[in-house]
This record gives structure tokens, C-alpha cells and sequence, in this order.
């Protein structure tokens, strides 16, 4: 019966200390995680929408409106597809007539050295100022498909195209306005 | 050698954590695919490896040996949580980089290992040299087998461009029969040179 207090009594000092160096480390960090991930979002958000300074949410975390010196300029979407080993969170800034203005990998856990490419700026170019119908793999569709896919990561650059076709698609019709 | 001395440099080539212990080869494999990935992970692993080694010696003669292993795992996983919070609030790309290894650090037998064989029955010195050897091994290792899969697999180190952009890569350092391939040699090389050094 003794030992049986010792035991307990001991595992709880030593989970008691633990937790409370935990309570205090995550007091520090947490707020900084979270302006770090807002920052993020935000340069993001600048990034694939040019020019403009002001964003208004207009669905939650899904579409803002794009504003400069309080006019719409376009519209910043996020999307989320499901690649080859994960999801691929994608920025989009959309302009008024529906093309794609600017375009950013968020995060994304593909194979790295493969997979990941399509993260690159060499493969995300191809895809600005293009409106839904041209965004498509030349490997899917010789005739009208202008997207290269990265080499040897087929998987990930359909994903990433198709995922990106679908939502300037659903913006043309004004499902996310 | 003092013996002290002799705990430091013992992690370092003769009991090297990975090429001779072979422990912790999930990480070591998984993030090596660039050298500063594998070094950012070395340094983790560091902090973990120091701050258990350190508490476990500290209070190993009050934990009773029934419940040691909960115990460590207790503090292992306190520190792991502590840098990863720490990574996540300062350092946010490479703790993207490094995704779920740096929680998985609480798994990595060698910081268990370390407690179990070593921390639970040494000082707190040797156990603190024990540390700095093991951790400065592994880093050591990760780090050259990441930069060498990084020169063939991505024709770069450390984010720079080695080669020219005409260079084509070989695309299987990246993938994980490339860490394989290299740690094998890696072994080998270790093998030859402890054999070479001293008729044992």
C-alpha cells in the first residue's frame, strides 16, 4: 500500500511539473503563433492580388473582397485540394473578369524534390492572367490545355490545375461572390 | 582521456546514434531530403536529447524503476512540445518544413534510449557529455546525408545552386531509396574507418 502511494505520488509531481512548463510555454507562444499565421495569410493575400489594400471577408475564411482605396479590384479565395499526399492549400486572387490574377501554394506536403515543384514560382506562373478554360494539363488536352505539368509529378500538378479550373469556374458563375 | 571526455566522443564515431546504434532511423531517413532540413531537425533533436538527458539524471534516484518509463516519456515529450511550440512561433518555415517530425521526436528511440541506458544511471556531467555526443553524432550524420541526397538529388546545399541549371538531377537521392543507398555507403565508409583505426 505504501509503494502504491509512492508510485502515484511520484507520477503525479513529475506530470504536474510537466504540465505547468507547458501551460507557461504555451502562455508565450501561443499569441505569437497566432499573429504569425495571420501575417502569413495577410502577405499572402497582398501577394496574389495586386495592388490592392483592404480585404473584406465575404465568406468566412473562404473568399474576401479585394479593395483599393475602398473599390473592388477582385476577389482573394482560398482553396483546399486533396494532392498526392495531402492537402494543398491554394491562395487565389481573382480579377473582375474572372482571371486569375495572381496565385500561391499556402502549404502543401507533396514529395519534396517532386511533388513539392508545384509550389515553385516556374509552375504557378503559367497559370496568371489565364481564365477557367485554359487552365488545363497539355497532357490532359493537347488542343486547348496550357499548363506544363512538373515533371515526374503528374499527380500534383493535375491537382493543383484542376483544383484551381473548379474554382475560377464557380467564381464565373458568382457561386463565391 | 578523461572519462568524461570519453562520453562526449563516443556519440560522435564509435557510438555513433545512427551508423552504429542504428536507432532513430525513421527521422533520420525521412528528413534528409535537403542538408538544412536535416540540420534544423539535428538542432531539435539537440534540445530534447540535452534538457531529458540533464532531468532524468537529475531525478533518476527518486523515480522508483517501476514506473521509470512512463516518467521519461513524461519529460521527453514535455520538451518536444516545447520546442515544437517554440519552432512554430519563431522559426514558422522550417517548422512547416520539418511537418510532423518534430512532434514525433517524443518516438525517437534514441532520446529513450539515451534516458533508459545511460541518464538513469550516470551523473549528471556524464550524463550532459553523454548528450552533447549522441546529439552533435546524429546531427552531424543527418546533416552530411542530407546535403550529399540535396548535391545529386536537387543539384543544390543548403538552398544554393551548386551545379549549373543544366545539371539534371537524380531524382532517386530525393525519393527514400536514396537515403537507403546513402546511409549504406555511409555505414560502410564508418566500418572501414573504425576497422582501419584500431586492430580491436
Amino acid at each position: 500500500m505504501k509503494n502504491f502511494l509512492k508510485l502515484t505520488l511520484t507520477l503525479v509531481v513529475i506530470c504536474g511539473a510537466a504540465a505547468g512548463a507547458l501551460a507557461f510555454v504555451n502562455q508565450v507562444t501561443m499569441p505569437k503563433i497566432i499573429e504569425q499565421a495571420k501575417v502569413e495569410k495577410g502577405l499572402a493575400m497582398k501577394e496574389v492580388s495586386p495592388g490592392a489594400d483592404e480585404f473584406k471577408e465575404v465568406v468566412q475564411n473562404r473568399v474576401w473582397d479585394a479593395l483599393k482605396g475602398g473599390e473592388k479590384t477582385g476577389s482573394v479565395v482560398l482553396i483546399t485540394a486533396q494532392g498526392y499526399s495531402g492537402k494543398i492549400d491554394i491562395a487565389l486572387g481573382v480579377g473582375p473578369d474572372g482571371s486569375l490574377a495572381g496565385i500561391k501554394i499556402l502549404s502543401q506536403t507533396e514529395t519534396p524534390g517532386l511533388g513539392a515543384k508545384v509550389a515553385g514560382r516556374s509552375f504557378l506562373d503559367q497559370f496568371v492572367g489565364k481564365v477557367a478554360d485554359a487552365v488545363v494539363l497539355k497532357k490532359d488536352d493537347p488542343d486547348g490545355g496550357s499548363i506544363d505539368a512538373v515533371s515526374a509529378a503528374t499527380v500534383s500538378s493535375r491537382v493543383v490545375t484542376n483544383a484551381v479550373r473548379a474554382a475560377l469556374d464557380s467564381y464565373k458563375k458568382g457561386e463565391l461572390q | 582521456m578523461s572519462s568524461l571526455g570519453k562520453e562526449f566522443t563516443k556519440g560522435i564515431f564509435k557510438e555513433n546514434p545512427i551508423l552504429i546504434i542504428m536507432l532513430g532511423l525513421c527521422p533520420t531517413l525521412a528528413v534528409s531530403t535537403s542538408a538544412s532540413d536535416a540540420f534544423g531537425m539535428g538542432a531539435a533533436f539537440t534540445f530534447v536529447l540535452l534538457m531529458s538527458n540533464i532531468v532524468i539524471a537529475l531525478i533518476r534516484k527518486a523515480v522508483p524503476e517501476q514506473i521509470r518509463i512512463p516518467v521519461y516519456i513524461t519529460v521527453i515529450s514535455a520538451f518536444v512540445t516545447i520546442v515544437d511550440y517554440t519552432m512554430k512561433a519563431y522559426l514558422p518555415a522550417l517548422s512547416r518544413s520539418l511537418g510532423v517530425f518534430v512532434p514525433l521526436i517524443v518516438v525517437n528511440c534514441i532520446v529513450m534510449g539515451r534516458a533508459e541506458a545511460f541518464a538513469s544511471k550516470n551523473t549528471i556531467a556524464a550524463s550532459l557529455m553523454d548528450a552533447l555526443g549522441m546529439s552533435i553524432g546524429f546531427t552531424l550524420i543527418i546533416t552530411i546525408l542530407g546535403a550529399i541526397r540535396e548535391i545529386f538529388g536537387n543539384g543544390s546545399v543548403f538552398k544554393q545552386a551548386i551545379f549549373p541549371s543544366t545539371y539534371q538531377p537524380f531524382l532517386i537521392m530525393i525519393l527514400p531509396p536514396g537515403a537507403f543507398l546513402v546511409i549504406g555507403f555511409m555505414m560502410a565508409i564508418q566500418k572501414w574507418l573504425s576497422d582501419k583505426g584500431g586492430k580491436r
